[in-house]
């Protein structure tokens, strides 16, 4: 009892180890891209695989492949700077405004007439 | 000038000198200011007299004082006043205020007709707030902000720059705006220090500087209204790039 006692679990070690080995690599096989991709905040299931982060699917979008295209680039670059433009020239217009009604305040001041407060 | 209004205009001289000069010949006699000046006045309309130019003098400065007050608030909150002409404006502002605040206590007390009239005018004289100071502070405003809108135009010119190589116009555009702005600056820099070295003492002489520096203003402001111009154009390229 003892022998075969002895005797049996060496074979179920054997191919317990054996078993577990396939479920590894069945489970490394089933592991590969996607469930690592599904599994960043940007991926999503419904996209799933490698082109699933939002700039991937956009460069898509843009050309066959997978980049945007140069002159598609060079009109967001120049349409950005536009933006970026125009967005300060509102406060340095203000700044103008304010440095006209400097001057319209020293005109004022040169064509002022002092008077003669001792008459 | 035509022969009738030559005319026209001798006899207004005449009519203007005769107005300032009767009241002052009046006031002379009725105040005892003509044989000794020192004199004191304190006796009938000569008293009278006195207490006028005294309420004159006292309103003069109070008018004057809300002016400075009025300056200092400007150059305090003015974002884009450079610390280096803030402080100077700050000193002559604070330095007007003062002096007149003490004027104001020794008219107040002024003992002789001579005195009076004497600190009144240099109510006038010594300070000129009105012809210099006012014109000093807001010149000296104007050219910084103009020196620091040029500073931001250059940074926008310079973010512009890699992008308009490619477009037809554009870069000709780019570089006026650049050259405008650039003149703007140099046109406008020395405009502060030029209006803060003059002084009372100075007028009317003043009043040529003055003259020069709010043209050296107006020609930067022409500047940037052009490199500004340029900008909404190159703005207007780059958004579409078929006009």
């Amino acid at each position: 009892m003892t022998r075969r006692g002895g005797a049996v679990p060496a074979v179920g070690f054997r191919r317990l180890a054996a078993v577990l080995a396939l479920v590894a690599g069945l489970g490394a096989a089933c592991s590969g891209g996607g469930h690592t991709a599904s599994s960043s905040p940007a991926g999503s299931k419904a996209t799933g695989g490698a082109t699933s982060s939002p700039t991937t699917v956009q460069a898509s979008a843009s050309g066959a492949s997978g980049q945007p295209s140069g002159s598609a680039s060079s009109a967001a670059a120049a349409t950005a700077a536009a933006n970026d433009a125009q967005s300060q020239l509102g406060a340095i217009d203000t700044q103008l405004h304010q440095a006209d009604s400097d001057v319209a305040s020293a005109d004022a001041g040169m064509k002022a007439n002092e008077g003669d407060p001792s008459k | 000038m035509t022969a009738p209004s030559r005319t026209r205009a001798r006899v207004l001289t005449a009519a203007s000198i005769a107005a300032v000069a009767l009241p002052v010949l009046v006031v002379s006699v009725l105040a005892g200011a003509g044989p000794a000046p020192a004199q004191t006045a304190t006796t009938g309309s000569g008293a009278a007299r006195i207490a006028q130019i005294r309420a004159n003098a006292d309103s003069a400065i109070q008018r004057r004082l809300a002016t400075l007050s009025a300056l200092a608030r400007d150059v305090d909150g003015d974002q884009a006043l450079s610390a280096a002409n803030q402080a100077p404006l700050d000193q002559l502002i604070s330095q007007d205020t003062n002096g007149l605040t003490a004027l104001k206590a020794r008219i107040d007390t002024d003992t002789t007709y001579a005195a009076l009239v004497s600190d009144a005018r240099s109510i006038v004289t010594a300070y000129r707030v009105y012809v210099l100071v006012v014109p000093q502070v807001h010149l000296a405003a104007a050219a910084d902000t103009i020196v620091d809108v040029s500073a931001k135009l250059t940074t926008i010119e310079s973010h512009l720059q890699s992008v308009v190589s490619s477009r037809p116009n554009l870069p000709d555009l780019l570089a006026d705006a650049e050259a405008r702005t650039a003149a703007a600056r140099t046109t406008a820099l020395p405009v502060p220090g030029e209006v803060l070295a003059l002084t009372p003492s100075g007028y009317p002489g003043t009043q040529t500087t003055l003259h020069q520096a709010r043209s050296s203003v107006a020609t930067a402001r022409d500047d940037l209204t052009t490199a500004r111009r340029d900008l909404d154009q190159i703005i207007d390229g780059l958004r579409h790039p078929a006009h």
